[in-house]
């Protein structure tokens, strides 16, 4: 489903001179259907490889395969265009859209489908509200970000990641900002709507608990992989 | 393009800023409305003077000269063979009313014929006019001569030599409005008393005036083969088409004037609106990394943004034309003296249509710049905050949007303007005005930001850091409350000074009586009548009737026949010139090139030298030792440029466009004109009712009726620049109100911490006044420096005055916008400080997660 080759992301710093290298030299195969956890330690290039992996940005070297395509290949709409129809994001500060209400919110990746692959509006509302009601949220469809917890908030964000339908899911600690039982609803959340759906999963995270659900974990330090273990 | 998604989104944002945006939209409509307004008003006037010019004219075709027509004209017009003929003879007199014994400078019409053919003279009592021909002695006088003089219909009214009834006011005439008569009332009396007044002699000015009435198709053939004979002649055509033109041009010209007011304010509207914009996209940054993120492209991205521009444009525009109704009730009102014609306003499609159009410029020029950085927002920002924080779009876009913007501007201007280079010095110095606008704000954050009191109060100090912190808003709000004041204060102090100027000029030992049409033969009796009196005489010039018979040795005429000169040099060709003779320069009078004469020399045999003013030279592109031919009634005087002045136009003094040597004009046929002072009004009353019984043709114009009539004029003109101006200033207060509501979230989440962290109400309070105020001292402190500065190069240069400022109107200006800025500035925080911690915590949590 997701094959890197090479991964470096290399940053000049804005004030000239040497360069950083966020990561360097990163391969990773991730299966259909797999659920990887990203484990590493806070600067070791979690969050920069899933921006790769997800097509958010261009590495300086290496490649990404997605569901078979080459991102290299495809210019900033051709990445645009295979996201709204293939991925899926759960972000750790939720991310929703403050001028939006929830159900807006989730409504938004089904409006962002090309013409033949979206659904009539009544169809997407309909989506929307059952994707909310899965989450609990059914009767919050008409409340802006604002006037949620942030538990709540979360769980819009997973009814949003999952309303086109994404072959692959990107969440970057997803429970990064919650507190531990909030936390731990949100993940069994995650990881039940992906079982139903069977969705690829990547994780990034150091939160060693959600880890333990994973079927592989990758250990990441200073922007190479350490390790890959299985739990 | 997912247009489904992106009329979705910006349904979605509308309904989130609306507010704002109603804000910026009225920010910009203000403008519009005063551009629109004036826009409407100019095309009313015209269809006005389209349906009314024949009425106006009062007949097809006018001829006008200075001098009887001669027999060839009289010829030609009889080949013309027209329906009905009028004429009227046209000069200035004293009129005297026996019973009150006041007098005063009129306007005589002496009549002759059905005049007017088109419309109808409508006088009180009812039907005079018809009655004017064949009536006994009987003059219709303009309404204000009776106020004037003090008369009622029935009065005796001295004409010269001859006593008229007066038998009626003249309510409505074509082609009157009221500028004209505060000077000099309109008297009309039948031409066969004409002869009998003594008034007109030889060297008097008079203006023969004939009408006629043609059928149209037989007039523009005459007009054709005839026109540049008369045009030789100097006999001067109107027909109703070039009437209607030269109605609608001069009313144009005056409100493209004023139109560049309601350009500026629109300006400042848009500056306003463009940085309230700024901030509105820098919120947005997060919100479209995670719409990038999941799948939205950069261009459907700016198509949302973009259509909520169109729709903020269209709707600034659509409420600049609702706003510019109340502006067609006002300005007709306001300017009644300077309309030439009656109008009923009304709303054309071309002016909704210009509003609509002004409203999506000014709008693309505020979203263009913040558009770019959208299209620049990374999706990647959706995960790393630290990165692509401050999207800058590429910098050949950024330099792309720079000029897109000057170019904008220059050609709203120059559309704008009444002449290109207006428009070009209008954008100029609207450039440079908001350019120190903006230094002065950033020097002042930066001097600020070095020199902040460091031991004062925490309050204190923390209400000035303000205006230098990250995010602050001093820049846009100096700019804005800056330049209104500087608009409304400098039109303020020009005013001032010129009326300043003109007050002094008639006081003091300057002329305040000017007498004109004094014979030779008079010259001495009258200095003799005016030192009885008490009156001085000051200056006394000679005027001689010539015109231009050649240049350089080519006669006019054939210049005048040999195909397109410009407008102002066929003029300068063909007029009549008032020469006058004397020894020495005077004291408004500078030698600029060649040498004044020496008056000892006779000049037997010789070319008799001439003193051109500067700008008519140039008109007729003379240079120093260039020949000219006059010729003064029938006598030809050769001449040569000996010398070229520049001439104080402003000071009420005998000025003159070209001078001789007395030996050149001595012996012309001539009259006089003379300067007097006497400080006395109510003697100087006495003084000009005694000149009509004893120099019945010499008039007399007291120079506090001129004071008077251009100060009423000009508080006209003024007043509608005083309206316009306030929509400026309104503008201004709109763009605080909008820049306070950008500001109000980062405001208030800093209120709320404070209050959290243990600020008490009243230190939050003391906090944001401090701030409102001291950006409040700024941004009057530089507009109305600004503004002396302007006003003062404007006396000094351009009206070449000395300056005087209204220092106390200017004090109460400035104060006024400083306290308006810092209540409005302080308002904008308020909830923060009516709530209570706990409420304070909740809301800041809110806040810290959903400010965007």
């Amino acid at each position: 489903m997701i094959v890197a080759r090479n991964l470096t992301q290399r940053y000049s710093r804005p004030s000239g001179g040497e360069t950083l290298t966020v990561l360097g030299g990163v391969d990773l195969e991730v299966a259909s259907g797999e659920v990887v956890v990203v484990l590493g330690p806070s600067g070791s290039g979690k969050t920069t490889l899933l921006g790769l992996l997800a097509g958010l940005d261009r590495p300086t070297e290496g490649d990404v395969r997605l569901d078979g395509i080459e991102l290299a290949g495809l210019d900033e709409d051709g990445r645009a265009q295979l996201r709204a129809e293939r991925v899926g994001f759960v972000f750790q500060t939720f991310q929703l859209v403050p001028t939006l209400t929830a159900l807006e919110n989730v409504l938004v990746p089904l409006e962002l489908l090309p013409r033949g692959r979206a659904p009539e509006p009544a169809v997407a509302e309909l989506r929307a509200r059952e994707l909310l009601g899965r989450v609990g949220l059914e009767r919050r469809t008409d409340h802006y970000p604002a006037e949620l917890s942030g538990g709540e908030q979360q769980r819009v964000g997973l009814a949003r990641a999952f309303a086109n339908e994404p072959r692959i899911l990107f969440a970057d600690e997803p429970t990064g900002n919650l507190d531990r039982a909030t936390g731990h609803e949100v993940a069994d959340l995650l990881f039940e709507l992906n079982r139903e759906r069977g969705t690829t999963l990547v994780i990034v995270t150091h939160d060693l608990e959600l880890s333990q659900r994973a079927s592989r974990i990758v250990h990441l330090s200073a922007g190479r992989i350490a390790r890959i273990e299985q739990p | 393009m997912n247009g489904r998604f992106v009329l979705a989104m910006a349904r979605r944002e509308l309904r989130s800023a609306r507010r704002r945006f109603a804000l910026y939209g009225a920010c910009m409509a203000i403008g519009i409305a005063v551009v629109v307004g004036l826009h409407a008003l100019r095309a009313t006037v015209r269809h006005a003077v389209d349906l009314q010019s024949q009425e106006m004219l009062g007949a097809d075709l006018r001829l006008s000269s200075r001098a009887p027509l001669e027999d060839d004209v009289l010829a030609r017009l009889a080949a013309l063979a027209p329906g009905e003929t009028s004429t009227i003879t046209r000069f200035g007199s004293m009129a005297l009313v026996e019973r009150t014994g006041r007098t005063r400078l009129v306007d005589v019409h002496a009549i002759e014929g059905g005049y007017p053919f088109y419309g109808a003279i409508v006088t009180h009592p009812p039907e005079r006019w018809r009655e004017l021909s064949t009536a006994r002695r009987e003059a219709l006088v303009d309404p204000s001569l009776l106020i004037q003089l003090d008369a009622r219909v029935g009065d005796t009214l001295v004409l010269g030599e001859t006593r008229f009834e007066i038998a009626g006011e003249v309510r409505k005439a074509p082609g009157s409005f009221g500028l004209r008569t505060q000077v000099a009332p309109r008297v009309f009396v039948a031409q066969r008393y004409l002869a009998e007044t003594g008034l007109v002699r030889l060297g008097s000015l008079v203006e023969y005036l004939r009408y006629l009435k043609v059928p149209l198709a037989r007039l523009g053939p005459w007009l054709a083969a005839n026109e540049q004979a008369l045009d030789g002649a100097r006999v001067r055509l109107q027909t109703v088409a070039s009437y209607q033109e030269d109605m609608s041009r001069s009313f144009a010209a005056l409100t493209r004037y004023l139109g560049l007011v309601g350009l500026a304010a629109l300006a400042l509207g848009t500056v306003g609106v463009a940085s309230g914009v700024r901030v509105f996209v820098r919120e947005k940054f997060d919100a479209v990394a995670v719409l990038r993120s999941l799948g939205a492209r950069p261009r459907d991205v700016v198509a949302v943004y973009s259509l909520l521009a169109v729709a903020l444009g269209a709707a600034a525009g659509l409420l600049g034309v609702v706003l510019c109704i109340p502006l067609l009730w006002i300005f007709p009102a306001l300017m009644q003296d300077v309309l030439p014609v009656e109008v009923a306003l009304r709303l054309e499609p071309a002016t909704i249509a210009t509003g609509v159009i002004l409203g999506l410029g000014a709008t693309a020029v505020c979203a263009l710049g913040p558009l770019l950085d959208l299209s620049a927002v990374s999706p990647l920002r959706a995960l790393r905050r630290d990165l692509g924080t401050d999207a800058s779009a590429p910098r050949r876009g950024r330099t792309l949007v720079l000029v897109v913007l000057g170019l904008s501007g220059l050609a709203a201007s120059i559309w704008q303007a009444p002449r290109w280079d207006v428009g070009l010095g209008f954008a100029a110095g609207l450039a440079v005005a908001l350019g120190v606008l903006a230094a002065s704000a950033r020097l002042a954050a930066q001097v600020l930001r070095r020199h902040a009191p460091r031991r004062a109060a925490y309050w204190l100090r923390q209400g000035i850091a303000n205006l230098f912190r990250p995010r602050n808003h001093t820049l846009p709000t100096t700019v804005a409350i800056g330049f209104a004041l500087f608009l409304v204060a400098s039109l303020h102090t020009v005013q001032y000074s010129v009326l300043a100027q003109m007050a002094l000029d008639s006081s003091g030992v300057r002329p305040n009586l000017v007498l004109f049409d004094v014979q030779p033969d008079q010259v001495q009796p009258l200095d003799a009548f005016l030192a009885e009196r008490g009156a001085r005489t000051l200056e006394r010039a000679p005027l001689v009737s010539a015109r231009l018979g050649a240049l350089r040795g080519v006669a006019s005429e054939e210049r005048l026949r040999g195909g397109d000169l410009p407008r102002e040099l066929r003029w300068a060709l063909r007029r009549e010139y008032q020469l006058t003779y004397r020894s020495e320069l005077r004291d408004s009078e500078t030698i600029v090139a060649g040498q004044w004469w020496d008056d000892s020399d006779d000049y037997t045999d010789q070319l008799m030298p001439v003193s051109m003013e500067d700008d008519l030279a140039h008109r007729l592109d003379l240079v120093l030792g260039d020949r000219i031919t006059w010729q003064v009634q029938g006598v030809e005087v050769e001449s040569v440029v000996t010398s070229i002045r520049k001439v104080d136009w402003g000071r009420l003094a005998t000025n003159f466009f070209v001078v001789m040597p007395p030996a050149a004009l001595e012996q012309a046929p001539q009259s006089a004109v003379v300067l007097a002072h006497l400080a006395d009004a109510d003697a100087r009353a006495a003084l000009q009712r005694d000149l009509v019984g004893e120099f019945p043709n010499v008039s007399a114009l007291d120079a506090s009726v001129i004071l008077r009539a251009v100060d009423a004029t000009m508080a006209q003109v003024s007043t509608a620049i005083r309206v316009l101006a306030l929509f400026t200033l309104g503008t201004g207060l709109a763009i605080l109100l909008a820049a306070a509501s950008a500001a109000r979230s980062e405001r208030m989440r800093e209120a709320l911490l404070l209050r959290v962290l243990g600020a008490s109400l009243s230190t939050v309070r003391r906090i944001q006044a401090t701030e409102a105020l001291a950006l409040g001292s700024l941004a009057a402190g530089v507009g109305s420096v600004l503004s002396l500065a302007a006003a003062w190069a404007l006396v000094h240069f351009l009206f070449e005055l000395p300056f005087a400022a209204p220092w106390l109107d200017l004090s109460v200006l400035t104060l006024a916008t400083l306290g308006i800025t810092a209540l409005l500035g302080s308002l904008g925080s308020r909830h923060a400080r009516e709530l209570s911690p706990q409420a304070a915590l909740r809301a800041s949590e809110r806040f810290g997660t959903g400010a965007a």
